[in-house]
């Protein structure tokens, strides 16, 4: 097996993924390389400083705050909710007055229209009286 | 509770399930988004947007993966984010520190105890690793985090990035690579037990 070959299965011998066959070859080849031999070790000390890597840790209240957080955006969704829904009552209020209006509106177009046939009625029919009259005067004068 | 029951309850929005998921992954999901940060108070925030993600989320999971696999892609994908996000910024390194400064930083942690920062980055070794970890490319520091941290398989992995498990192996081969080059170069000669040809 090539030294190229064995690096990469240096990787897998730490990974735990190498048939027993594999790690035997392993361990016969960095017997005699030395290059391997060193990468081997380098390898090892990587995954143990992998799996042993102490880092930070989280604020003793971390846990607390992300809910609390999460609480209260809740809490501004459902105000957020009841002012959405205060304003979509509001809305439908408003358009049901605008309807009843309409209402009234068509109650007083109505209403006009009779008006305006009785105003006709009123004023065009003296004219036409005064119109006959004139027709007749001229018959008479003739 | 097996992960189904876990899973309805969260989708619920049962607080107290909640609370329990963040105990669980939050000591992961810290260290890891510090890995991307390289600041303890912006890891605090990053790690908070994260959790509120996984809370508005879950509705979305579809038992395709393990819950865990879920959580993982979202906080890697949500640290990937940030970094682009704060490209930019100036990261104070460990050598424009003052000698009293570095010796504050140089702390035991070996108790789990929640820590201020004052005295987050303990040995001068681990912070070298850190360190190291931190300036590794983000293709190559997500599979490293996936695989060294989270203990996710290669097939989790894969998955998880929507790549192939070869290039996985791949990526996991070549940044472990860079990440011994890394720390040769910085950390070898110290009395951290590296350099093995002594």
């Amino acid at each position: 097996m090539e030294c190229e070959e064995i690096k990469r299965k240096i990787s897998m011998y730490f990974e735990e993924r190498l048939s027993e066959l594999d790690v035997k070859y392993v361990k016969e080849h960095i017997k005699i390389c030395e290059n391997c031999r060193l990468e081997f070790k380098e390898m090892e000390i990587l995954f143990d400083i992998l799996s042993n890597h102490e880092t930070v840790y989280p604020p003793i209240d971390f846990t607390d705050k992300v809910i609390n957080i999460i609480k209260k955006k809740n809490q501004s969704i459902s105000l957020e909710k009841w002012g959405k829904s205060l304003i979509a009552a509001g809305i439908i209020l408003a358009l049901l007055n605008f309807a009843s209006i309409g209402n009234i509106v068509d109650e007083i177009s109505l209403y006009a229209y009779k008006s305006s046939l009785t105003i006709t009625e009123k004023v065009s029919q003296p004219v036409i009286e005064i119109s006959n009259s004139i027709k007749n005067l001229k018959g008479f004068i003739k | 509770m097996d992960e189904e029951k876990i899973v309805e309850e969260l989708k619920k929005g049962n607080m107290n399930v909640f609370s329990q998921l963040v105990d669980i992954y939050k000591n992961r999901i810290f260290a890891v988004a510090y890995k991307f940060t390289n600041n303890y108070t912006d890891t605090q925030d990053l790690a908070q947007e994260i959790f509120l993600k996984i809370y508005n989320e879950i509705d979305k999971f579809r038992y395709d993966c393990k819950l865990s696999t879920w959580i993982y892609k979202i906080a890697t994908n949500m640290c990937i984010d940030w970094k682009k996000r704060h490209k930019k910024r100036n990261f104070v390194g460990y050598n424009s520190l003052n000698d009293s400064r570095k010796n504050n930083l140089i702390l035991n942690i070996k108790d789990k105890e929640p820590l201020t920062e004052e005295k987050v980055m303990c040995k001068y070794d681990q912070y070298k690793i850190h360190q190291a970890i931190f300036n590794l490319p983000n293709i190559y520091k997500t599979v490293i985090v996936m695989y060294h941290f989270y203990n996710m398989s290669y097939n989790e992995i894969a998955k998880a990035l929507e790549v192939s498990v070869k290039t996985v192996e791949t990526r996991l081969y070549r940044g472990r690579k860079k990440l011994k080059e890394e720390l040769v170069k910085n950390v070898g000669g110290g009395d951290f037990e590296w350099n093995v040809k002594k």
